[in-house]
């Protein structure tokens, strides 16, 4: 009786449930998610840096040569440009935080969650990772554009 | 107040469950995968491409200039890049079942879909992790080897 009320139930009453295999999963994911999130933060240290000690360096060059009476003082583009270079370096640097935090969170919180049994925890977790999914689509759209515009001007400034 | 604890008690053993929320971030996730996905496979290509291209002009310029160290290590540079290219591949095929069989397990409420979308999504994260971890070693081991080989060509 019990078998026929079962399988008389419609598919769609049941309740999705987080299973121990989609438990240990997710906590698997979860030690992958941090290496990636402290990758990010080694990349965004090193952009950082770079970014800042070329700045301090081209403005160094400029001073010299702005003084230097052999180049009469010339202000030449390429300091401008590349202090322009620095400063999207940087932004990008500081960008580059933003999919890390978002990690480390999701992963503290699906752990606590998981290890309490706390829905709350969990969902907070979910919206997390979405959030690092919904930055790594933006940059990879940013990226395919750069790309265009780099064949656009190498393949094509170059032939026409 | 006894009721209130109990009832809270009962609802922490009760065990974690796919609600609205998750559903909701789960499919925004899924959407933003797909648009990953098939910028990985573009940029993939793009790498297979230009390596190909790469390696097929640097043995062409061999052929005229004769064998020597920095078209050895253009060569192996373009090759690195090729195989890089080409595992972008893997990620994407993984991010693609986690949107398929998530959307699959909203609408049918199947809790094998689910299962395996987690386990796409797992391995998404998986292969990145170890896809960084050697992109880095391999980059450093380039950067070292040209550095080498720049200061035994002064040198000599």
């Amino acid at each position: 009786m019990s078998n026929n009320l079962d399988s008389d139930l419609p598919k769609t009453t049941k309740e999705l449930i987080v299973s121990q295999t989609a438990k240990s999963r997710l906590k698997t994911s979860t030690v992958w998610g941090v290496i990636i999130a402290v990758y990010g933060f080694l990349m965004a240290a090193f952009l950082l840096y770079n970014s800042i000690s070329t700045y301090i360096s081209i403005s160094r060059v400029e001073r010299e040569m702005a003084n230097n009476p052999i180049f009469g003082g010339a202000n030449l583009g390429m300091f401008t440009a590349a202090k322009i270079m620095a400063g999207v370096m940087f932004v990008i640097a500081l960008v580059m935080i933003i999919p890390g935090v978002f990690l480390i969170r999701y992963a503290t919180l699906l752990r606590k969650g998981i290890n309490s049994n706390d829905q709350y925890d969990f969902d907070d977790s979910m919206k997390f990772l979405r959030n690092a999914f919904i930055f790594a689509g933006c940059y990879c759209l940013l990226t395919i554009v750069f790309i265009v515009v780099y064949v656009y001007g190498v393949v094509g400034g170059g032939r026409f | 107040m006894e009721t209130l604890d109990k009832n809270i008690t009962s609802d922490s053993n009760k065990g974690l469950t796919v609600n609205g929320s998750i559903t909701s971030y789960v499919q925004t996730a899924s959407k933003w995968t797909i648009i990953i996905a098939v910028c990985l496979f573009m940029i993939a290509v793009a790498l297979i491409i230009y390596s190909v291209k790469s390696i097929s002009d640097l043995s062409n310029f061999a052929d005229v200039m004769g064998q020597n160290p920095v078209i050895f290590v253009g060569k192996l540079i373009a090759f690195v890049q090729l195989i890089f290219g080409a595992a972008l591949i893997l990620p994407g095929i993984f991010l693609i079942r986690f949107t398929t069989s998530s959307k699959s397990a909203f609408k049918t409420l199947d809790q094998g879909d689910f299962d395996f979308a987690i386990k796409n999504m797992r391995n998404t994260l998986v292969f990145f992790a170890i896809y960084l971890l050697i992109f880095l070693i391999t980059i450093g081991s380039v950067v070292y080897y040209v550095y080498d080989l720049r200061n035994s060509v002064s040198t000599i």
